[in-house]
Formats: structure tokens, sequence, C-alpha cells
């Protein structure tokens, strides 16, 4: 008799990852443009990836990003996009320009002298971690503390200093929940 | 019916069925091959990489002043490589403004920098409008493929992370996504077993030519580099024949 294999209730972060650049990135963002990690959200209202993205050039030697410019929320559960919206239309994550070090809405990202190897184990273990939290976050129960401090050493050691500011802005409720 | 066909079908119909017709009809041109010796292995390399490095240009050559260009670049320098176009880098950008099929500059004042930037279905609308190409956005999860589809015959420009292929010791995770676009210019195989070994691209957006021309880059760094294990991402275009003569070059 053939095995059933039940779907996960909601789709991961890799899943996100992978719907939003088959999506969204390659219909609506510019290749160039910088584009966050997807973070889980319940600020809508219903279980969400969460991202948003900003013009950016990446060149030898330096990489520059700009204030984002738009954000979107993919369901959670579905896979679909459940919102898309520009900053100037409905504001959420630039509001967090004044905690960044931008000048004239320039932010100038600093090397972070790790090599291919080492980046691909962080994103690894903020993939892991994540995995380890996310199913609890969107039901709205707890997770054991220490798992949501790995999944936010994750985080601080995945995300550009420079562009925290606009993550927290991004998923509030989530950083909340792993802080608390 | 034919996915690039489908792909293409909604901005205009007919063209695109021409020169789909023309591209089944010349499809079978050979691909030039030589043997060549790279870092000790005996490859066989397929496509012309001497043509490549004629063609090559930093990004940025145009009168808008935009640099983001290097979706535009790799458009202009691919189809002129293989003589289907003879658009610099100037005409697509100039083009590309026109009907608002790429980046203004943005932010007070305004940023140049990162001005000129497409998404995935803009650079094929560009092919197919301006350059009365068939071309369409793809995923993939196997270098073989981007190989296969290059040397079926295919232009293959593929975005990836520029500071994983400029930088890749000066990383910080934020860097490995895409940001930017090359041209695939050769497919090295080794010589015996036909492996795949790695991929010659020009790449525009490094202003030093040594780096910027036909570089190679192995099929293992592909993976990485292209976001391959992710699901990489490229834009392939059906030439009717290759390669041709380009005055252009």
């Amino acid at each position: 008799m053939d095995s059933i294999v039940l779907e996960a209730k909601y789709k991961t972060y890799s899943d996100a990852r992978a719907l939003s650049g088959e999506g969204i990135v390659r219909s609506q963002v510019a290749i160039g443009h910088h584009v966050s990690f997807p973070l889980p959200t319940r600020r809508f209202g219903r279980p969400a990836w969460a991202q948003f993205s900003a013009p950016s050039a990446a060149r030898p030697g330096v990489s520059t990003v700009g204030l984002p410019d738009r954000w979107w929320a993919l369901d959670a559960e579905r896979g679909s996009l459940a919102a898309y919206a520009f900053e100037d239309i409905v504001p959420m994550v630039k509001r967090a320009a004044d905690s960044a070090p931008h000048t004239n809405g320039v932010i100038t990202l600093k090397g972070g002298g790790r090599s291919l190897d080492e980046v691909k184990r962080a994103l690894a273990r903020l993939e892991h971690s994540l995995g380890q939290v996310t199913e609890l976050f969107f039901d709205g129960r707890s997770a054991p503390a220490s798992n949501r401090a790995e999944a936010l050493a994750a985080l601080k050691d995945t995300i550009s200093p420079e562009l925290m500011p606009f993550y927290r802005a991004l998923a509030p409720d989530f950083f909340a929940w792993l802080e608390r | 019916m034919s996915d690039h066909v489908e792909a293409v079908q909604s901005s205009e119909p007919e063209a695109v069925g021409r020169m789909y017709d023309a591209f089944l009809e010349t499809a079978t041109a050979e691909m030039p091959r030589r043997p060549v010796k790279h870092e000790g292995r005996d490859l066989i390399q397929i496509g012309d990489v001497e043509r490549a490095a004629k063609i090559w240009e930093f990004q940025t050559n145009n009168e808008a002043g935009y640099q983001g260009t290097c979706v535009l670049a790799s458009i202009s320098q691919l189809t002129r490589l293989y003589g289907h176009s003879e658009h610099r880098e100037n005409d697509v950008v100039k083009w590309a403004i026109k009907e608002k099929l790429c980046d203004p500059p943005s932010g007070n004042p305004p940023n140049y920098e990162w001005a000129g930037g497409t998404n995935g279905l803009q650079a094929q609308e560009i092919v197919n409008r301006l350059l009365k190409l068939p071309a369409r956005p793809e995923h993939t999860n196997s270098v073989e493929q981007i190989a296969e589809r290059f040397e079926g015959g295919n232009g293959v420009i593929l975005f990836l992370s520029g500071k994983a292929l400029w930088e890749p010791n000066n990383l910080t995770p934020e860097d490995l996504k895409v940001t930017h676009a090359v041209s695939v210019v050769a497919v090295g195989r080794d010589e015996k077993t036909g492996n795949l070994d790695g991929f010659w691209i020009n790449d525009t957006g490094h202003s030093d030519p040594a780096i910027g021309k036909t570089r190679f880059i192995s099929a293992e760094d592909m993976k990485t580099i292209g976001l391959v294990k992710q699901g990489g991402y490229m834009l392939t275009i059906d030439f009717p024949s290759r390669p041709a003569p380009s005055p252009g070059v």
C-alpha cells in the first residue's frame, strides 16, 4: 500500500525563498536590487513570509543599498502572494530609515571578510534555526528559549547590521517573540 | 505548444511565431569546438572565446549615465557576439528607457549607480521587441542544464551573485543573492569523459578586462555563485543560427 505523504502545515524558509524568487522577484524586481531574506510574521492577520527590496549596486570593492522601496508577503500556508506594495504607497519598512546608517538614502555595506563556505554555513544555520521555531510562532505558541535564542543569534549573524533596522520593521512581531 | 513560444506570446505573438519557425529551420548550426589545456586539465572548449574577448566591454557605456546595466549590456554583447544584432549598450539602454523597461535613477539626489536594472520579464521583452529574438527567463537547479542550453544553440545570460563572483573571500551572507548578470560564452567539458568542467563567461560588471572578459568559472563554483542549489535563474535567447559573421565585433 502506498504511504501517504502529508504536506507540511506551513511553507518553510527555503520554500519562501524559492517561491519569491520564481514569482515576485522574477516579474517585479530588477536584477541588482537587494532582496531581503524572508522573515515570518503574523502582522497581516495570518501566517506569512515577508520580504523587502531596495535599489542597490554590487560592485567590486564596495556595495551600496538604498532605502527599501517595496515589500511583499507570501501566505505561509498556500505560498501565494498575499500582499505587495511600494513604500511610497503603503509605508512599512522604510520608516526605520532613521535608525539605519545612511547618507542621503545611501547605505554602504562593509565587506564581511567571510569565505563562500563560511557564508554557506551561516545560511544553513539560519535555515535550520528558523525551521526549529517558525511553526510554533505561526501557531501562536511558545518555543524553547534556547531555540529562540539560537534563531535570533543566527539572524544577527546573517543580516548585515546596517540593514537590521529594516528587518526589525518588516517583522517586529517575530523579533518581539524571539526576544521575550 | 512549445514553452518558449508560450512565454513570449504576450508581447507580439505573430512576430514571435515567425521567429520560432526561423529558429527551427536553422537550429542545428554547430558550435565551434576545440581542445584546450586549462589549469592542467584537457578540455574541449565549446564556444568562441577569442571572439567573445573582442566584444567584451565594461558596462556603463551609455549616454544616460546609467550604471546598473549588467543585463542590458549583456544582452547587447551576447546578441552582437553571434551576429544577431548591432545594438550597442547605448542603443539598448536608450530603447529600454523610452519603453520604461528599466529602472530610472532613484533617490534624492538621483543615484545613477542603481539605474538601468531590469527584471527577467523586462529583459525578455527587450530581446523580443527590440532585437526580434525569442527569449525566456528560466529557473534551473542544474549546471548541466545551463551548459546544455548553451550547447543547444541558446544565448545564456546567467543571473548570479556579483560579490561572490568578485570577492569570494570578503562576503557577508547578504551577498549570496542574485545581484548581477553575465553571459556564458563557452562551456568546457573533459576531453575523455565529456563531464562538465566549467564555463567561460563575459562579465560586464568588472572594469578590469583581465577579470571581466572570458573568465573561467568551474562548474562546482557556479553551483554556489549562480545559486544553482537554491534555484538558478537565467535568460535564454533562441538564436536562428550561430555563429554568424558580425560586422559589429
